[in-house]
């Protein structure tokens, strides 16, 4: 039930009430993608790098027989790269977000129910001015106040995007 | 309508297939393709559409895709041009269609009357006044006595079938029978019917009087009028239908009636029901034992469903999954103690197998389903040609991925095409030729270790080597030489190279610009192979090699930097393990990449970690780093000692070129099931793929033709077989003129030492314990002679011998005693340059130094060694009045030169040396001299001209002079004796050319005219 309200909430504008966000950390920061387009998150840590590809590709790696590409938020936001820990996640995205694809985060969070209220998406000037930029302007989805805390929304499309078009580069 | 729902959605997929592609042929049609298959692939589209529509009775489908057809038909022919109105009305047929397909229940309720006027008025208005009074005008159909048979069509449809359709039939069905007794499904009778011949118009009689009523209690007699290529009997066949339910027909202007010979065409047509009804009985029996074959093929198609590919995808990643889980039960399980446990591992060890053979099995499909398409090209080729030709087939039931086997079938085509066309020749050509006037081409597939092969073999004239010869030099295929250097397979193969095509003048069967390189390609993208072998008049054989399935691939699995990658089979030729000291000593680098010399064939290295760390395609510049370093590492570990360990490279080929992959170790083959690359990582292309491998992690799979561009592979030195032996060749014979084969060795753990290897006279392996000693000499044994040990750091200042158990002996030529020079270990044998540096080390018995392998080396002269360390022993010094005599000599190699300056000046004579002949002439000039040596090849002046400039001087004339050269044959003997030399000396005998020397001197010049060779 909540699911698909949520869903609608999602489809129809942005005037909703409540978005609901996975959390997680990257180099201490506080990140959060629309749950909505999470398929599930796997502590499976044993990547195959592929060389050639840009730094922000940490490898393949295999989910019950299915290939998916792990991009790695570290660089891709413009932080140094470390080896995968006890607590680093992979966040997996539905294949309607893009072809089998997730993102390495060191750590999960909670999922935050948020009002639409305390969101702010970012424009889509802002997009076009981030464009060319590195860190987090060009997968930025928006920005969300917490109490005391700031949630960088982040849209997993754009991260498949930005490393699609470093790999063409 | 109360076909049943299957059916109608099996219609519905099909004919949704059939326009799928449509939109775009169309629009091409309209861009003005010249290819006029596409009108007849979208014209046989539609056609597909209209004969299965009448079967079912979809009345208002078959109405529109008949207009459609007729158009359709006007652009096949040439009657009409597809310009922008027509094509948009054929578009808006199409998107009509897409409509009624999407509800094909309502079909009947839509309204196309519109869209039908449009077609039917645009019609009007583009054709010829020709073409459409052929278009108003009815023909009747009658049948062989002239009796009308219920059918009218326009001329112009009955026209324009295709030439070789010289039959036509009314085939009778009852659509109740057909769909109550379940034997013959329509959708598949109506695709047997179409792939052999046209349905020109049909009709629906039904006693009932709405096709939505249930039909059921009513007849359903639906008649086809169909023109075909087949013969009565044949038609029958194909009709699925008795006897008396087939009539053969004629349009009225050919009926036999009207010409006269209605006895002849009678009993052929088999449509008397008089006739009929005394051999009934007996038909029956033979309809019994067809319906068998014939119940069995309808079953089966009745069985089958249609299914996205996707999901058969995803079963076939979940089974692979499965395999992984059972995998992991195994290893946990296997050894349990618990007989239970075991037996159920052992279940689902078997259960998982099956399962995943049986997906496996799923994308399987029959060859037949390419090769029923042959007998209708090669009909049509036939008639078209003037040809007769005779196909036959073998092995339509093997099975091949569904993949492989439609990308088979252009391919295929091709190749029945050139056969046709190029192969076969006319039958009074081939009369001539003493051959039946009918070609024959088989076609046959067969299961071969672990492949599909597919053989085309046909008795034509075969593929004139002589004529690819002079076609492939005219277009600059290859050049000259190269050709000379071809094997007659080679030279055959040469038509699959891009632009190469034989035939003489461009046919539109088969010269359409469209070669066998196409057809090369599309094999070798299925990862097959081509082989094509040939003889002149008695034919040609092209036999193709597939994979059986695309999904899974045989790999072998090398490992890299810790992670496991897949190289194809089929790109993989073989594997290459070297050791030890072999590592430094095969590879070597050529233009700055680093090479194998494979048996006589120069393979470029590449290195897998290298390519890795380097995500751009290198540059030469890269190259030279690349090659540079390894060449230090190398070193290094030479000079560490370090010569334990291995190295190993595939031998891979990427299309016709070589080259070897380095990689860290080799895992094993395994037959893995390949995924794409992801989306966002096509780009790099040094992979092809991914897999999952037996333990659950994921392996690249590399792509092997990425890789040698990513390297920057050229291989030109090394392209193909003959060229690259004889690049080894020449360039080996290079080197022997250029440089002189030298042993390198150590003494000390410093210095490198070389020493012709022509000097050499054995190398002993010692025992150090077995030297003897008396006072400060060694001595030892060699095949009971005591032979005089020398030590090299007792002569010159280097770095002490390393003292070993095993040492070795190096045993000189040309020594007046036996002597052995000591040395710790044997390095390599290398080609020297024959310039020495003679200034970096300057040291009495040290000829010189050069760069070797990368390493400082000593050339030291063993002769000269000899003397230092055992004075007494070297030849006395004859004292000369009037001091010693002066010999001047002439060699360009400064290697020779020093060896042969010491030799002479160690034999008491006063040397000068000049660098060529010209030189040589100017020292002749300055000062006095008693003897002349000089070598033959040299820069500026060779020995030749000198020798006869020298003669031609009146002061010279008389003074002796000894050639010194590297040539022996008699010839160059002969022409230095006529040329002015007293002597011929090989080079370099020590003895014998003090000999000489003495000799010379003593004689002076004339008494020598008879010297000697010595």
């Amino acid at each position: 039930m909540m699911k698909e309200s949520n869903e609608k909430a999602v489809a129809s504008t942005r005037e909703a009430r409540c978005f609901q966000f996975c959390t997680f950390h990257v180099a201490g920061r506080h990140y959060g993608v629309d749950i909505l387009k999470v398929k599930e998150i796997t502590g499976e840590t044993a990547f195959t790098p592929v060389f050639h590809a840009p730094k922000e590709v940490k490898g393949y790696v295999n989910i019950r027989g299915l290939i998916s590409l792990v991009i790695d938020l570290r660089p891709l936001l413009g932080f140094e790269s470390v080896e995968p820990g006890e607590s680093s996640r992979v966040v997996l995205f539905k294949p309607e977000v893009g072809e089998a694809f997730g993102a390495l985060v060191d750590s999960v969070g909670d999922v935050l129910s948020v009002p639409s209220t305390s969101i702010e998406w970012s424009s889509s000037e802002d997009d076009a001015s981030a464009q060319s930029g590195q860190g987090e302007g060009c997968i930025g989805a928006g920005v969300c106040k917490l109490d005391g805390d700031l949630l960088l929304l982040l849209d997993p499309a754009k991260m498949l995007q930005s490393v699609q078009e470093k790999v063409l580069a | 309508m109360k076909y049943d729902k299957e059916l109608l959605d099996e219609f519905v997929a099909e004919a949704k297939e059939h326009l799928s592609d449509m939109e775009d042929e169309l629009l091409s049609l309209e861009r003005g393709s010249p290819d006029p298959k596409l009108v007849d692939k979208v014209f046989r589209a539609i056609h597909s559409i209209k004969g299965a529509a009448g079967f079912l009775g979809l009345r208002k489908v078959n109405d529109l895709s008949h207009v459609m057809e007729t158009v359709l038909q006007m652009l096949r022919s040439g009657e009409a041009k597809p310009n922008s109105k027509l094509v948009d009305a054929l578009l808006a047929g199409v998107d009509a269609l897409n409509g009624m397909l999407a509800d094909i229940e309502a079909s009947e309720k839509v309204e196309i009357q519109k869209i039908l006027d449009k077609l039917g008025s645009l019609l009007a208005k583009q054709v010829s006044p020709k073409a459409r009074k052929e278009l108003q005008r009815a023909v009747k159909i009658v049948d062989a006595d002239g009796r009308p048979a219920g059918f009218e069509v326009s001329e112009f449809v009955l026209k324009n079938r295709p030439k070789e359709h010289e039959f036509l039939y009314i085939f009778k069905y009852d659509l109740q029978e057909l769909q109550s007794k379940g034997g013959v499904s329509p959708l598949a009778l109506v695709k047997e019917l179409l792939s052999m011949g046209e349905i020109l118009s049909a009709s629906l009689n039904t006693s009932a009087k709405s096709l939505s009523e249930d039909l059921s209690k009513h007849s359903l007699r639906y008649e086809v009028l169909y023109s075909t290529v087949l013969e009565p009997e044949l038609a029958v066949k194909a009709s699925k239908l008795p006897e008396d339910r087939v009539l053969r027909v004629f349009g009225e202007d050919d009926a036999p009636a009207k010409k006269g010979d209605v006895e002849a065409e009678a009993p052929e047509a088999g449509a008397s029901v008089d006739q009929e009804a005394a051999d009934r009985a007996e038909e029956r029996e033979e309809r019994k034992e067809d319906s068998g074959s014939a119940k069995k093929s309808s079953a089966e198609r009745s069985d089958t469903i249609r299914m996205n590919l996707s999901i058969l995808d995803k079963l076939m990643t979940l089974a692979g999954e499965l395999v992984l889980v059972r995998n992991q039960h195994l290893m946990r399980f296997s050894d349990s103690a618990d007989p239970a446990a075991r037996g159920i591992s052992q279940r689902l060890d078997i259960v998982t197998t099956e399962l995943q053979e049986t997906i496996m099995r799923t994308r399987m499909q029959p060859v037949g389903n390419v090769f029923g398409k042959l007998p209708r090209i090669v009909r049509d080729l036939s008639a078209k040609l003037g040809k007769r030709i005779e196909l036959a087939m073998a092995g339509e039931e093997v099975e091949l991925d569904k993949t492989i086997l439609e990308s088979l079938a252009d391919p295929l085509t091709h190749i029945i095409r050139n056969c046709c066309d190029h192969g076969i020749g006319t039958p009074d050509e081939r009369a001539k030729a003493g051959k039946p006037e009918a070609g024959h081409i088989k076609v046959r597939a067969f299961h071969e270790g672990g492949q599909i092969n597919i053989e085309v073999v046909d008795d034509g004239r075969g593929i004139d080597p002589a004529r690819i010869k002079e076609k492939a030099l005219k277009v600059g295929l290859v050049d000259k030489e190269r050709l000379a250097q071809m094997s007659e397979k080679d030279i055959v193969r040469l038509i699959t190279k891009p632009g190469f095509s034989t035939a003489e003048k461009v046919t539109d069967v088969s010269g359409r610009g469209v070669g066998m390189d196409v057809v090369l390609s599309a094999i070798e993208r299925l990862g097959g192979a081509l082989d094509i072998s040939s003889a002149p008049g008695v034919g040609t054989t092209i036999a193709m090699r597939m994979p059986l399935t695309l999904a899974i691939i045989p790999c072998l699995i090398v490992g890299s930097g810790g992670q496991r990658y897949a190289i194809p089979q089929v790109n993989l030729e073989e594997l290459v393990r070297l050791y030890d000291g072999d590592v430094a000593k095969k590879i070597e680098c050529d233009n700055d990449q680093e090479v194998y010399r494979l048996r006589e064939r120069l393979l470029p290295l590449v290195r897998l970690d290298e390519v890795f760390a380097r995500p751009r395609p290198f540059t030469q510049e890269v190259k030279r780093l690349i090659a540079e370093t390894r060449r230090k590492e190398l070193r290094a570990r030479i000079q560490e000692g370090r010569t334990r360990g291995s190295f190993t490279f595939a031998v891979l080929k990427s299309g016709p070129d070589r080259f070897g992959l380095v990689v860290d170790s080799v895992v094993g083959t395994e037959e893995i099931v390949v995924k794409p690359m992801h989306g966002g990582l096509k780009p790099l292309k040094i992979y092809s793929g991914a897999a999952v491998m037996g333990d659950g992690r994921c392996a690249l799979i590399l792509d092997i033709d990425g890789l040698a561009a990513h390297a920057g592979l050229d291989f030109a030195l090394a392209s193909s077989g003959a060229k690259a032996s004889d690049a080894v060749k020449s360039s080996s014979a290079k080197l022997a003129e250029e440089t002189q084969a030298v042993l390198l060795f150590k003494n000390g753990p410093e210095e490198q030492f070389a020493l012709p290897l022509p000097l050499i006279k054995r190398i002993e392996r010692i025992k150090l314990s077995d030297v003897q000693r008396a006072g400060e000499r060694e001595f030892m044994a060699i095949d009971g002679v005591p032979t005089r040990i020398l030590r090299i750091d007792r002569v010159f200042k280097v770095s002490p011998c390393v003292e070993r158990e095993d040492m070795y002996l190096l045993m000189p030529k040309h020594c007046a005693k036996p002597v052995g020079v000591l040395v710790s270990s044997l390095v390599d044998i290398a080609n020297s340059p024959l310039d020495l540096n003679t200034d970096s080390v300057a040291e009495d018995g040290i000829l010189g130094s050069a760069l070797l392998k990368g390493k400082m080396t000593l050339y030291p002269d063993i002769y000269r060694m000899v003397e230092l360390l055992e004075p007494e022993w070297a030849p006395k010094k004859v004292e000369r009045a009037g001091g010693p005599k002066r010999i001047l000599l002439v060699e360009d190699a400064i290697f020779f030169r020093q060896l042969v300056r010491g030799y002479l000046e160690a034999g008491g004579y006063a040397v000068e040396t000049a660098e060529n002949g010209r030189e040589g002439l100017e020292r002749l000039e300055a000062g006095r001299f008693d003897l002349l040596v000089s070598d033959i090849e040299m820069p500026v002046m060779d020995g030749w001209d000198f020798i006869k400039a020298v003669r031609a001087d009146g002061r010279n004339a008389a003074l002796p002079a000894i050639a010194l050269t590297a040539l022996d044959g008699e010839k160059d003997v002969d022409k230095a004796r006529s040329a002015g030399f007293d002597m011929y000396q090989v080079k370099i005998e020590r003895e014998a050319l003090l000999k000489a020397v003495e000799d010379s001197l003593k004689a002076g010049r004339r008494t020598n005219q008879g010297g000697s060779r010595k």
